[in-house]
C-alpha cells in the first residue's frame, strides 16, 4: 500500500485505500490521505499522473472505483446526490482553467452561488461579489464577460468564485499553470491568504517551488501511489531524486 | 456488424435511461422556474422569426403547387382547403420539428458538449447544483412547451403565405380563403398536432441534451455532438411521424 496517513479524528478530507483505472488502465492504485481541518496540503506530481482525479475524487465528481472517501466524516459514496451536493457548499473548488460559466458575466459567476444558495438581497449580494473581486484585484472587470479575460484573471475570477460562499475547505488545480511568474505568485498570495485565515487548503500541482510558499505538508504521487509524503523542506532534500526535482520544481 | 449492432443497442438503452431520468427529475425539487422560463425565450421564442418565415414560404409554396395541380381539372376552389388541411396535417408539425432540430438541437448539442469539454458541469456540481437538473431537465421541459405553440404559429403562418399568394394571383378575396381554409379543418387537426408535436419536443430535448451532456473529446466532440444531434433528432422524427400518424388516423376511424 502507498499511503499517508496522519491527522487526527474526523480530518476535513480523508481518501482511504482509493483506486481508481480509466479504461482498464490504472491510475490511483491504493492511495490514502488524510487532511486535518486548517492544514495547508499539496499534491506534487509529474502531469498525466492522476493529481487532478484526485481531486475530483475528493468532492465526488466522479465515483471511485474502490476505497473510500470522505469529507468532514461524510463518505461521499454513501450519499445521495442531494446530500452530496450539501457537503459540496463546504468546499471551493478552483478548477484548472476557471471553468467560468462562459454565458454570465464576471459579476454573475461570482454571484452565481450567492443566488442559489443564500436568501441574500440583491444589493447584499453585488457588494459581497465587488468586496470579493477586490479581494482576488478585479473589482474593475465586474462587467467583462470571460471571453474578454486573461487566463490568470479568468483563475482569478474561479478564485472569486469558490470563496464567495466562504467555505472552510478550498481545493486548487494546477493553479498556476498557464500563468507567467509574476500571475502565479499572485495567485500563491491570494492562497496563502487562505491558509492564514485557517482554511483547509488542497493544492494540486507540479509546480513544488510556487507550492511551498503555500503548503504545510506536501504529498507526491507517482505510478498510482503516494511515493513521499511530510514537510515541504525536508522532501526538498530527499534521497529520492524525482521527490527532490518535483519539490524543488518550478512552473515553466 | 455485431459489435455495430451492439453499440447500437447499448446506446438506445442509455438514451432511454436518460430520458427516464429526466422525466423522473421533472416531479423533484427544485423546479429550476428561472432557468426554464429563460430556455422557453432562448429555445422558443428566439425561434420565432425563423418559423413565421418558413410558415410563410411554405404555405405559398404549397397553394402555388396546389394551383397548378387544381387547375388542371377547375379545381382552383379547393386551394384553400388544400393549403389548410396540407399545413395542419401534414407539413407544418414535421417542418417545424426539422427546423428547431437543426436550431436548436444543435445549439443545445453544442451548447452543453462545450459546457462539457470546459468543465462547466463540473463547475455547476462542484457550486453545489445539481447540473442534470438545471441544464438537462429545464431544456427538454422548454422544448415540450416551445414545440406546439411554435407549430401553431408555423401552421397559421403558412395559411396567410398560402393566402397572400392566392390574393396576389388568383385574386381571392382574403375573407373567402379564411372561411374555406377553416371550414376544411375539424378539431381531429388540432388536438394530434399539438400532442404530435410534443413528442417532437421531448425527443428533440432529449436526444441533444443527452449527445451533449455525455460529450468527450475536446472540440472535435463537441462538433460531433451538434451534429449528431441534428442527424438524430432529424431521423427520429420523421420515424416517430410516421407511427404518430398511423395512431391518428386510427385514432380517427375509431
Amino acid at each position: 500500500m502507498s499511503g499517508d496517513r496522519d491527522g487526527g479524528e474526523r480530518p476535513a478530507v480523508r481518501l482511504e485505500h482509493v483506486f481508481k483505472s480509466f479504461g482498464g488502465s490504472p491510475v490511483l492504485d491504493d492511495v490514502s490521505i488524510a487532511i486535518p481541518h486548517g492544514q495547508s496540503f499539496g499534491l506534487l506530481g509529474r502531469s498525466g499522473t492522476g493529481k487532478s482525479v484526485t481531486l475530483s475524487l475528493m468532492i465526488g465528481l466522479m465515483p471511485v472505483d474502490r476505497g473510500t472517501v470522505a469529507i468532514d466524516g461524510k463518505e461521499l459514496g454513501k450519499l445521495k446526490h442531494g446530500e452530496l451536493l450539501e457537503v459540496r457548499k463546504r468546499v471551493g473548488f478552483l478548477f484548472q482553467q476557471g471553468a467560468l460559466f462562459d454565458s454570465l458575466s464576471v459579476r454573475d459567476n461570482v454571484a452565481f452561488s450567492l443566488r442559489r444558495h443564500t436568501h441574500k438581497q440583491e444589493k447584499e449580494i453585488r457588494d459581497l461579489v465587488h468586496k470579493t473581486l477586490q479581494s482576488v484585484g478585479l473589482e474593475k472587470d465586474e462587467h467583462k464577460m470571460p471571453s474578454a479575460l486573461s487566463g490568470g484573471m479568468r483563475k482569478r475570477v474561479g478564485l472569486a468564485r469558490a470563496l464567495v460562499l466562504d467555505p472552510p475547505i478550498v481545493m486548487a488545480d494546477e493553479p498556476s499553470s498557464g500563468l507567467d511568474a509574476i500571475t502565479a505568485a499572485e495567485i500563491y498570495d491570494l492562497l496563502s491568504k487562505l491558509k492564514h485565515q485557517g482554511k483547509t487548503l488542497v493544492v494540486v500541482t507540479h509546480d513544488g517551488a510556487g507550492l511551498r510558499r503555500v503548503v504545510d505538508r506536501v504529498a507526491v504521487l507517482d505510478q498510482g501511489h503516494i511515493t513521499a509524503s511530510g514537510n515541504p523542506e525536508e522532501l526538498a532534500q530527499s534521497d529520492n531524486s524525482l521527490v527532490r526535482k518535483l519539490v524543488t520544481a518550478q512552473e515553466r | 456488424m455485431i459489435n455495430g449492432l451492439l453499440k447500437f443497442v447499448g446506446a438506445a438503452g442509455e438514451l432511454g435511461s436518460f430520458g427516464a431520468r429526466t422525466t423522473r427529475e421533472l416531479f423533484r425539487r427544485p423546479f429550476e422556474i428561472a432557468e426554464l422560463t429563460r430556455q422557453v425565450y432562448e429555445l422558443g421564442v428566439k425561434s420565432i422569426p425563423l418559423i413565421a418565415a418558413s410558415g410563410l414560404a411554405l404555405g405559398a409554396v404549397v397553394a402555388l403547387h396546389s394551383q397548378a395541380s387544381m387547375s388542371r381539372f377547375g379545381g382552383q376552389a379547393l386551394v384553400p382547403d388544400a393549403v389548410s388541411i396540407g399545413i395542419f396535417r401534414v407539413l407544418g408539425p414535421l417542418v417545424t420539428g426539422l427546423l428547431i432540430s437543426g436550431r436548436v438541437g444543435a445549439g443545445i448539442g453544442a451548447q452543453l458538449g462545450g459546457m462539457r469539454v470546459t468543465q462547466q458541469i463540473d463547475a455547476l456540481e462542484a457550486l453545489a447544483v445539481d447540473s442534470f437538473k438545471y441544464l438537462v431537465v429545464t431544456r427538454v421541459l422548454a422544448c415540450v412547451v416551445a414545440l406546439p405553440i411554435l407549430t401553431l404559429l408555423m401552421d397559421f403562418a403558412g395559411l396567410a403565405g398560402g393566402m397572400i399568394l392566392e390574393v396576389a394571383v388568383a385574386h381571392v378575396p382574403p375573407m373567402l380563403f379564411v372561411k374555406d381554409a377553416f371550414s376544411a379543418l375539424g378539431m381531429s387537426d388540432y388536438l394530434p398536432t399539438v400532442l404530435k408535436t410534443t413528442v417532437f419536443g421531448l425527443i428533440i430535448g432529449t436526444v441533444a441534451c443527452y449527445l451533449g451532456y455525455n460529450t468527450s473529446g475536446g472540440a472535435t466532440g463537441v462538433g460531433r455532438a451538434s451534429t449528431r444531434s441534428v442527424v438524430f433528432c432529424s431521423l427520429l422524427l420523421i420515424l416517430i411521424d410516421i407511427i404518430l400518424v398511423k395512431l391518428s388516423l386510427f385514432w380517427s376511424a375509431a
